[in-house]
């Protein structure tokens, strides 16, 4: 017991298991992140990302100075704007695989640092007064035992300090996988699907939505609907990843299989 | 109804005592009109305990807290159901103070007669009961688990497999307890990898309450307080008398000597371990077959466990062609069949977590190797899948000390000094070079560029260069380019599969890598350099041992080079040096040497 208390534990990066010197994250994994500033730009509405090098590119990119997305300039999301640590690649997405599918959650964590970092720098985020996380259906939750974004938003809001509203917004029914599907197509299956079970906490404040990626930004989109219709002042969005936009978005998104709402086969070690 | 499509199934339920004159059981059930009517069926009278919903642990905590108290008092129903009231207050109290277990129920109450009946009890049929019975067989699975190894073999239980379990645990023939567990003094284990040191407390929406979890063996499935895991211990089977008694394999004089003396360890069955330490190179596996047929063929299921897939893949036709196709069953991580039982198991050491006391003779091969070396939860699991009385044969060139130690004093270690080629082992050469600095890689000694350039003129052979750091592989590269043609490769190298391939097709002069590659590689005309070899932390003797073995494997070239080059002569690569001569003296003097190739 005073062994523990006088050698704490050394520090692991919580991604790959290699020492961080008192970070969060250890160097390389931190290089990692960095590394898709130098790449891609997001949409200043959803935070999308799409490679820099084509004509979207305009001043700094992270700053989020580039074009709006077609998605975006053909239908303006309900949200005021969504961002993420990164991109749905690498590092990023086994480190959420791995928190969300084979359940590591002391990945929340760091994750939430991740998010709450972006928070900080993006100005334009402003004083979010209500946490809400995307809530999972029941049946969902009782068969994975926890809703990844609400431990998201609780490490998030442990951060900075703000209290997470659970019992807010509720999800009556789980959608059917997403993969291959418009963003039409999909807004269409998700209608309906949120309901807002305290409108009193949100009447007239900005609330900041939490979940874990944002792959089209349907379901942000229509939480974002149902929020806004209860009276909450504005919605933005913070995800830890977000999709990447291609010429042909859909095509891209069913050539990975990417579907944050539907569980892939994790293979095992040994 | 019997199958949630997805996720894991969450046990909660109640405690109840049953008694019937003088005997007074306790139990614990998810369902209690199955374990109602299977007690009244008996003659027994059923009570409910505490009818609020516990969660596993809870429950099972409990039930063995007031198991050992009822041991001591029997005396009148009323009598003994007073004194668990005021044992199951203690436990929960110190539960609460132990864990945090804030929604701890603390009513007792019994629910209304006959209210118990009512609840849809649906008898599962004998041979169903029998079917789950033989899967279970030596395993400890949680349900989802059994689930698929019973949809693996084609059988579909009717009943739901969970209250078909509760009724083999009534009747003894199983067990069931909480995949994350509660020692008496309330502190949570992980029952599935068997650590205890770092369990989180999360609020759990599968059981609504708060559940201790273990992320230790995560990737193996979740291990949660609310999730029961069920074992079943497999015993001996008759006499296997389809087994060939002994695969015939042209052995060396070495491994014939090693083959019978492992044989008779297994023969004799007075002792648990041995270890087979051997020499790189020296052919270890097929000095255990011959062991491996003599516990088959006295009907003991053997398991031969590594940690590395690759092996698995290698090993498996090996081993089908010796013991024959139907005999042996190869599973790793990535196997689509997990769950068939053979006489003979080829697994990694991952997959020996879902055994339970079944293996009368288990091999270990490589022992040393990640992730074997670090991971407490493996040496616990392949520990458990043995037999209470199970032998073990560890396989190993570079034994840890410990093991060394404990196995000497029992006198249990059987050498496999020489090679198949009849020559000695290459000794390592040990050079300090002063101009060897971390910061500086680009300044190459000497010493290094004299050892290329020997290679390359007099024995025309590739060369491994071992530096201690993933950083140091580039600045090394460069800085060796001149001498041919060089590349560097580490373990997060995007390239390094093409990098490997281009060096066995010989593309590649010389290869700069770190331990990465410090074991499993055969090459025909090989030397090998290693470059700060004082760094203690990396280069040990173990490392430096399996180091210096990748050299001289083949006839054509049994010689080969090895130089040790560190800024110092650090104690490990001495007693790396030590080491290898100790077994080329035990090779000659035994005679397992090609006369002139080694001067006593």
């Amino acid at each position: 017991m005073l062994f523990k208390l006088l050698a704490p534990r050394r520090q692991i990066c919580p991604f790959c298991a290699r020492p961080t010197g008192g970070q969060t994250l250890c160097a390389s994994c931190r290089a990692l992140l960095a590394d898709w500033k130098k790449k891609y730009a997001p949409c200043p509405r959803c935070g999308r990302l799409k490679a820099v090098g084509d004509r979207t590119r305009r001043g700094d990119p992270a700053a989020g100075n580039g074009r709006i997305c077609p998605q975006c300039r053909e239908e303006s999301p309900p949200f005021r704007l969504a961002r993420a640590a990164g991109p749905y690649l690498g590092v990023l997405k086994e480190a959420i695989q791995d928190f969300k599918y084979n359940g590591r959650r002391s990945l929340a964590g760091p994750l939430g640092k991740l998010m709450a970092e972006v928070l900080v720098h993006e100005k334009s985020f402003g004083r979010p007064e209500v946490l809400i996380p995307v809530p999972l259906a029941p049946a969902r939750l009782q068969e994975r035992a926890f809703n990844q974004a609400e431990l998201l938003a609780g490490s998030l809001g442990a951060v900075l300090g703000l209290k997470v509203q659970g019992d807010v917004l509720s999800r009556v029914w789980e959608t059917p996988p997403q993969v291959g599907l418009t963003r039409r197509e999909r807004l269409a299956n998700l209608r309906g699907a949120f309901r807002v079970l305290k409108p009193v906490v949100i009447r007239g404040r900005g609330v900041l939505l939490v979940d874990d990626v944002l792959t089209t930004g349907a379901t942000a989109s229509e939480c974002a609907r149902v929020l806004l219709a209860a009276g909450a002042r504005e919605v933005s969005v913070i995800t830890v990843a977000t999709g990447i936009i291609e010429e042909n978005f859909r095509a891209a998104l069913i050539a990975a299989g990417e579907d944050s709402t539907w569980p892939k086969p994790v293979s095992e070690p040994g | 109804m019997n199958r949630a499509p997805r996720g894991t199934f969450c046990w909660s339920g109640q405690l109840y005592l049953v008694w019937k004159e003088a005997d007074f059981k306790l139990g614990i059930t998810h369902k209690p009109g199955l374990d109602f009517s299977f007690w009244t069926g008996r003659g027994y009278q059923f009570k409910t305990l505490l009818a609020t919903p516990l969660s596993l642990a809870t429950a099972y905590f409990l039930w063995e807290r007031l198991t050992r108290s009822l041991s001591f008092l029997r005396t009148s129903p009323a009598e003994v159901e007073l004194l668990l009231a005021g044992e199951i207050k203690k436990g929960l109290r110190l539960l609460k103070l132990a864990t945090g277990f804030s929604k701890a129920p603390e009513t007792l109450l019994a629910p209304p007669a006959g209210s118990l009946l009512a609840t849809d009890v649906c008898w599962p049929a004998p041979a169903e009961l029998e079917n789950i019975r033989r899967t279970l067989s030596g395993r400890i699975l949680y349900r989802e688990e059994l689930d698929a190894a019973l949809a693996e073999m084609g059988l579909r239980p009717l009943a739901p497999l969970e209250d078909s379990l509760q009724i083999l645990a009534l009747s003894g023939e199983i067990t069931l307890i909480p995949a994350v567990g509660l020692n008496p003094r309330g502190e949570p284990f992980c029952n599935r990898c068997g650590q205890a040191g770092s369990l989180k407390l999360v609020s759990c929406a599968a059981c609504g309450g708060p559940c201790f979890i273990c992320e230790e063996c995560l990737s193996m499935g979740l291990s949660r307080s609310c999730r029961p895991l069920y074992a079943s211990p497999g015993g001996r089977a008759v006499v296997n008398s389809k087994m060939p008694p002994d695969p015939g394999f042209k052995l060396t004089p070495a491994q014939t000597h090693a083959a019978a003396e492992l044989k008779a360890f297994v023969r004799r069955r007075s002792k648990r371990e041995c270890l087979l330490w051997a020499a790189c190179g020296a052919g270890k596996t097929e000095v255990a077959f011959g062991a491996i047929a003599t516990a088959l063929e006295r009907g003991d299921e053997v398991l031969y466990a590594t940690p590395r897939r690759e092996v698995v893949r290698e090993l498996a036709p090996r081993l089908r062609g010796a013991f024959g196709p139907e005999q042996v069953a190869a599973l790793h991580g990535g196997s689509t069949s997990k769950f068939r039982r053979a006489p003979l198991t080829l697994a990694t050491t991952h997959q020996a977590i879902r055994y339970f006391r079944r293996f009368g003779l288990v091999v270990l091969d490589e022992i040393d190797a990640f992730p074997f070396r670090q991971n407490p939860m493996l040496h616990y699991a392949v520990d458990r899948a043995r037999l209470e009385d199970g032998q073990i044969i560890y396989l190993t060139a570079t034994p840890p000390e410990g093991l060394v130690r404990r196995l000497r004093r029992q006198g249990e270690i059987v050498y496999l000094p020489a090679r198949h080629h009849g020559y000695p082992l290459p000794e390592p050469y040990l050079l300090a070079a002063r101009k060897l600095d971390a910061r500086r890689p680009w300044l190459v000694p000497g010493e290094a560029e004299a050892f290329l350039s020997l290679s390359r003129e007099e024995d025309k052979a590739q060369v491994l260069v071992f530096v201690p750091a993933v950083e140091m592989v580039a600045g090394i590269a460069a800085a060796l380019a001149g001498s041919g043609r060089v590349a560097g490769c580490s373990a997060a190298d995007p390239e390094r599969d093409e990098k490997l391939a281009a060096f066995r097709h010989r593309q590649l002069e010389v290869l700069v890598t770190t331990t990465l590659l410090e074991r499993g590689l055969t090459l025909e005309r090989i030397n090998v350099l290693v470059l700060f070899a004082d760094v203690e932390e990396i280069f040990d003797v173990n490392t430096l041992v399996q180091i210096a073995g990748r050299v001289g494997r083949t006839l054509s070239y049994p010689h080969g080079r090895v130089w040790f080059v560190g800024r110092r002569i650090s104690p490990a690569m001495t007693a790396a040096r030590a080491r290898i001569r100790e077994f080329n003296l035990l090779a000659a003097r035994r005679g397992y040497l090609r006369p002139g190739t080694y001067k006593l």
